[in-house]
């Protein structure tokens, strides 16, 4: 291993934990407040238990604009926003604010789509028995589609881990952050493929791990 | 039992009003099985579904064992379905749960304690003769045992009335056979009013006392298979009482009558 990267190996450390940092809180929230949101769009949509078009409309919309965003300009855009929730503008705390903004309706569309696969008369079945709206929600539809809820989670994991590269812009650290700071604007190539390939390590297993607890959780 | 008084269903499609289900009255008895049968289209199964108010009638008014069905609003609607069971052409078995976790899902959902509902889940299922398959997945049984879980899961909350869209159309003939025997066990061990749509005059056959017959979203005709007087006007009327002959269960007790 070269010299530059033995030197980098503390810093490496720190950016790892960053990363995690900013991973989690991103993630978190996403489940916290994109879940609802998923859920209230699919079940907000046509022919749904509770249909709503324009109330189905604005959230799409809202999702969708929320979306069209480059991640690059959410992160400097929701400046204002971020000093008001974080308390700072800077560092990994700060980054995980326009993280979590992007994450949420994000989320909310993997959602929807993974709850989308409950067969509808399992649905109607539920319906048939007495089930409350809330029932539905928690023992029919999170249940069901669980195994594409997990993998829903790992897709966020894995785009939200190479967003967070970006937070750089905003002094968010993170390992992603280490690999442009060092590796393309310093010209050093070797902590370039070391950070690229903490990076592989990782995606791999975020993604073997969600594939295994999804197969587990499959019944079907 | 059930009462429909001019119940209806009509839809908006683009520009036009389209009629799923005319004005339609019919009186179901207590302890009845009662068929619907048509062709696939002819809104038996929209017909149905307004019982329960799975669709929303348009129009008309629905009863239930005394209680009127379309005036219930929220939870005053979720109790009165759970004397209600529903099965389905699909089953619709919830795949992540076991055959037991089926079975106990509406208790659980009506707010039984897990034990009690357990306990009943169990009985149930050993009812349908599934006692074995408790800890199966949905995807482990085959097409029969998943419609007996659906019978057991529809049976658990002892409703009065059990709703059945197309019950046997998924299944191979002697599957069909046993679950066609399972039902006419739920009406007269349990003394549970059925009420069954199928395209097939088999199944009406096998264990209705009454039927209607519907084309087109209107019941064209009522009969009562037992009425040796009946002249049907319709032309699967007609087919229903010319097979009667055959129907085999009289065939048996006409062979027991010789012995």
């Amino acid at each position: 291993m070269s010299e530059t990267v033995i030197d980098l190996l503390p810093e490496i450390g720190v950016a790892m934990g960053q990363t995690f940092l900013m991973l989690a809180i991103a993630l978190v929230a996403a489940t916290l407040l994109g879940g609802p949101l998923g859920i209230l769009l699919f079940l907000t949509g046509k022919g749904q238990w509770l249909e709503q078009p324009k109330v189905h409309a604005v959230l799409g919309t809202l999702v969708n604009v929320v979306r069209s965003f480059p991640f690059v300009i959410l992160l400097v855009a929701l400046v204002p926003l971020t000093r008001v929730v974080a308390g700072t503008t800077i560092g990994p705390l700060a980054a995980s604010v326009p993280l979590s903004f992007a994450a949420i309706p994000y989320f909310a569309r993997l959602v929807e789509q993974a709850v989308r696969e409950v067969p509808h008369g399992v649905i109607e079945a539920a319906q048939s028995m007495g089930t409350s709206p809330l029932q539905l929600v928690w023992k029919v539809l999170i249940v069901e589609a669980r195994s594409g809820l997990v993998l829903a989670l790992t897709v966020l994991a894995v785009s939200f881990l190479s967003y967070s590269a970006m937070a750089g812009i905003v002094g968010g650290g993170g390992i992603g952050d280490l690999a442009i700071r060092f590796g393309y604007y310093r010209f050093q190539t070797d902590v370039m493929v070391v950070t690229v390939v903490i990076l592989v390590v990782i995606v791999q297993t975020i993604q073997a791990l969600g594939n295994g607890l999804a197969r587990r959780l499959d019944k079907r | 039992m059930i009462e429909l008084d001019q119940v209806g269903k009509t839809f908006k499609s683009g520009g036009s009003v389209i009629e799923a289900v005319a004005p339609t009255s019919l009186h179901i008895a207590r302890g009845e099985i009662f068929g619907i049968i048509g062709r696939s289209g002819a809104g038996k199964s929209t017909l149905l579904r307004l019982i329960n108010r799975l669709e929303e009638p348009s129009f008309g008014r629905v009863t239930v064992d005394g209680s009127e069905i379309t005036k219930l609003r929220g939870g005053e609607l979720r109790s009165a379905r759970r004397g209600i069971g529903m099965i389905f052409q699909h089953f619709n078995l919830l795949h992540n749960r076991t055959a037991l976790s089926n079975v106990s899902f509406p208790l659980e959902v009506a707010g039984v304690a897990a034990d009690a509902a357990r306990k009943r889940a169990a009985e149930c299922l050993e009812w349908a003769g599934l006692a074995d398959r408790a800890q199966s997945y949905p995807a482990q049984l085959s097409g029969g045992q998943k419609q007996r879980v659906a019978i057991a899961r529809a049976l658990a909350p002892k409703p009065a009335v059990l709703l059945c869209d197309e019950p046997t159309s998924a299944l191979d003939s002697q599957t069909a056979d046993s679950i066609l025997s399972t039902l006419q066990s739920v009406n007269r061990e349990l003394g549970v009013t059925i009420v069954i749509v199928t395209h097939s005059l088999d199944v009406v056959h096998r264990i209705c006392h009454a039927v209607a017959v519907m084309e087109h979203g209107r019941v064209v005709e009522q009969l009562r298979l037992s009425d040796s007087r009946a002249a049907p006007s319709t032309e699967l009327g007609r087919r229903l009482l010319d097979r009667r002959e055959i129907r085999p269960e009289l065939h048996l007790e006409r062979n027991l009558a010789y012995v």
